[in-house]
């Protein structure tokens, strides 16, 4: 790495990884956002994909939506001010959804219709400043990119462990089921901490390196 | 005899969601908000199991009469969601109704508590799954209540097998969340050796 | 490895390695009805084990400690408990799961919370339950496949039985040999208690545990048993032949003396005052029959193990408590 560039990112590291939603601030791995879809309903990848593109289309609107109502209104019906606009757009993106991928989405059971009153949706409301719209949108892009990482790496993961295919396709050489236990909610809980151990020790080499870097450009 | 055979269902369903069909073990209800409860000790987790409770029971009758109505609907899956939101909003004021009445200042702590019980996948998920497999009135108000006590059951064990774990000891990268959700795994695990089946989700 | 983990180790006096020790007798047994399969399966769960502690030693920039001997035996432990037909890619999993998930997560000896046994038998009986609950007939110097085992008849466990409401058919002498289809080292119930002995006699088996756990169950079955000949809720010293032939075969299968003995006096787990130590064992053994009667699988002990565990701290915490407050003088044991 260049020691410049080492340098600038050691000195910045904790801005830049505040605002890194994919990898470094991985609103899953490191806040523990949205677990419940992501244990229980994404077993395999076509799962996870259509999880992904309800949050892709749920997430950031909500947030903007909600964004603009709470700098026009008052503070402490933030929380049902996400929820109703959460719930409110869900109408759209269900239809959108089964436009898209049909009765298919009923795999999904409840947990598609949880996504209203999911933490990485609506957890915003928490915070007693209300967001500024610009930043609800870039913070939502960011926030949905790195939750439908996860969400993909997880889903294709434990289909892969449990049944040895992908999007249904089956892998060539292949021919045993390495862990059946994947798709049940245990297995989802195991795996997910086993990769949020992973994905955080490669952070924190990452940064490691960096430092390490910068203080040898020194 | 209805009264007996009704009581019976309520307690057989009350003690199905708090043990074979726990919100968090099976279904990975909530999970989010208790491993930040479990994490976070200024909330104090029987008062939060206690408002989740109360949430539910009034909450549920109110989400089976919407979803008799909406069984006729071709489109009742895109608005159930925000019907039951509606329903818990007035569940929400109801019980800040009655905390303000009967705890008056005492309330005033809870409050801040208040929209975290209501507003999370632990009370839409479970009325929403008492919704999709058609429960009657006195099953989905015992699922509703017990999944409300299997909840705070799950944070308390979680939060003694915290207190239990050496964190100084656990490998640096799985401090924290990870190590947490191994151990939820683990129990989710005997939990399934208990019911030998998934359970539904809808 | 961290200063307070090795005066664990210490203080412990290598109960592990008595464990590990232990086991041989019963490998021999397996050895005896079932061949040299059954070495194979062990030997390979004991070196993934081996293999996994090295592994986390490198990752952890940590010297690989050679007088722990927990992992190697919690992953004998965990082979004895599985039928001899099983692959070994099973027998790998779960050893690789005993020991990483169970143990080394959790911070290594003297830290885990669960019993890694009992980790490595659920991932792999919730995973693999075609494998894991069907068995060879046993039979003295037969000798299985080494390798695939698909032309082997796999059968219920003459015990199965006992959760349809029948009695099963073994005499005494085959059921104390353990001369019948079951789990590779759970059925020899003679060398099981002589090996008891052996353990009890090195301080490395906390008999009250052990009796407590024994005692529950045999009185759970005792009370309520399984028999479609014994109708419900009668009064217990109605059908007390019944009763106690039923009691003789409860506490002889489903591996509860197994456990008893090898799994539920780990010095880690186990609460450290007497008392939570008696009511940690009853309440296992409670908890172990709920799991046979009313559970999906007939070996659910290891499944109960894994529930107690999450509250044995509590246990100790609560007790200590209630004694210091009656002014008790708490002796350490």
């Amino acid at each position: 790495m260049n020691s410049k560039k080492a340098k600038y990112l050691s000195e910045n590291m904790e801005r830049i990884a505040r605002r890194d939603r994919v990898f470094l601030n991985n609103p899953v791995i490191m806040q523990g956002m949205g677990l419940a879809p992501l244990v229980v309903a994404a077993t395999n990848g076509m799962n996870a994909l259509m999880l992904s593109v309800a949050v892709l289309f749920l997430l950031t609107p909500t947030r903007v939506v909600a964004a603009m109502i709470c700098r026009t209104g008052r503070g402490q019906l933030r929380a049902l001010v996400y929820c109703f606009t959460s719930s409110i757009l869900y109408i759209g993106v269900y239809f959108a959804l089964r436009a898209i991928f049909d009765v298919e989405i009923l795999q999904l059971g409840v947990y598609l219709p949880m996504l209203v009153v999911e933490p990485l949706i609506i957890k915003r409301y928490e915070r007693p400043q209300p967001e500024r719209v610009m930043t609800a949108l870039r913070k939502g892009l960011r926030t949905t990119m790195g939750y439908v990482l996860v969400l993909l790496l997880m889903g294709c993961l434990r289909e892969i462990l449990a049944a040895g295919t992908l999007f249904g396709a089956h892998i060539p050489r292949l021919n045993t089921t390495l862990l059946p236990m994947a798709s049940l909610p245990a297995g989802g809980f195991i795996l997910l901490g086993v990769v949020c151990a992973i994905w955080r020790g490669l952070v924190r080499a990452y940064k490691k390196h960096v430092h390490t870097e910068a203080r040898r450009g020194e | 005899m209805e009264v007996v055979k009704a009581c019976s269902t309520f307690f057989l369903y009350a003690v199905t969601a708090i043990f074979a069909e726990n919100a968090v073990f099976g279904r990975a209800m909530g999970v989010s908000r208790l491993v930040k409860l479990v994490e976070d000790s200024t909330v104090d987790t029987l008062t939060f199991g206690g408002l989740l409770c109360l949430i539910q029971l009034v909450a549920a009758p109110l989400t089976y009469w919407v979803n008799l109505l909406l069984t006729p609907l071709s489109w009742r899956n895109a608005v159930r969601p925000f019907l039951f939101i509606l329903c818990s909003t007035v569940a929400f004021f109801v019980v800040l109704g009655v905390l303000l009445l009967v705890l008056k200042e005492k309330a005033r702590r809870m409050l801040a508590v208040l929209p975290m019980a209501t507003f999370n996948t632990a009370v839409l998920g479970v009325l929403l799954i008492a919704a999709t497999q058609s429960f009657n009135l006195v099953q989905t108000m015992g699922f509703a209540l017990g999944s409300g006590v299997g909840y705070t059951a799950a944070v308390v064990v979680v939060s003694e097998g915290q207190r239990r774990m050496r964190q100084d000891m656990v490998p640096g990268s799985f401090k924290g969340l990870p190590i947490t959700l191994i151990y939820i795994g683990i129990l989710a695990l005997a939990i399934y050796g208990f019911t030998g089946h998934r359970i539904s989700i809808g | 490895m961290k200063e307070q983990q090795l005066a664990r180790i210490r203080q412990d006096k290598g109960v592990h390695a008595d464990l590990f020790y232990m086991c041989l007798p019963l490998l021999a047994m397996a050895f005896a009805f079932y061949g040299l399969r059954s070495v194979l399966l062990c030997g390979t769960a004991v070196i993934a084990a081996n293999l996994s502690d090295r592994l986390v030693a490198w990752l952890r920039h940590q010297p690989y400690e050679k007088g722990e001997w927990s992992s190697e035996a919690f992953a004998f432990m965990l082979a004895l408990i599985l039928p001899a037909t099983v692959s070994y890619y099973v027998v790998i999993v779960g050893a690789v799961a005993a020991v990483l998930l169970g143990k080394e997560a959790f911070g290594g000896y003297g830290c885990y919370v669960f019993h890694p046994t009992a980790v490595g038998y659920a991932v792999v009986a919730v995973s693999w339950p075609e494998q894991v609950f069907r068995y060879p007939e046993a039979q003295l110097f037969q000798s299985l496949p080494l390798g695939s085992v698909s032309g082997v008849q796999l059968v219920d466990s003459p015990l199965h039985s006992l959760k349809t409401g029948g009695l099963p058919t073994l005499d005494n002498t085959t059921l104390f040999l353990g001369n019948y289809a079951g789990p590779m080292g759970v059925t020899a119930l003679l060398v099981i208690l002589a090996c008891a002995l052996f353990l009890a006699n090195r301080r490395s088996l906390h008999l009250s545990v052990v009796f407590s756990f024994l005692i529950t169950c045999a009185l759970v079955a005792f009370v309520a048993p399984r028999l479609g000949d014994i109708p419900a809720f009668s009064m217990p010293w109605t059908y007390v032949s019944d009763r106690l032939a039923v009691m003789k075969y409860e506490l002889c299968s489903g591996g509860l003396l197994f456990a008893a003995v090898y799994l539920m006096a780990d010095p880690v787990i186990c609460p450290t005052n007497r008392i939570s130590r008696i009511l940690y064992g009853a309440l296992t053994g409670f908890m172990a029959m709920m799991f046979r009667y009313y559970g999906n699988y007939e070996t659910g002990v290891c499944f109960a193990i894994l529930a107690m565990n999450a509250f044995s701290g509590w246990l100790d915490r609560a007790v200590l408590r209630i004694l210091h407050r009656k002014g008790v003088v708490r002796r350490e044991l």
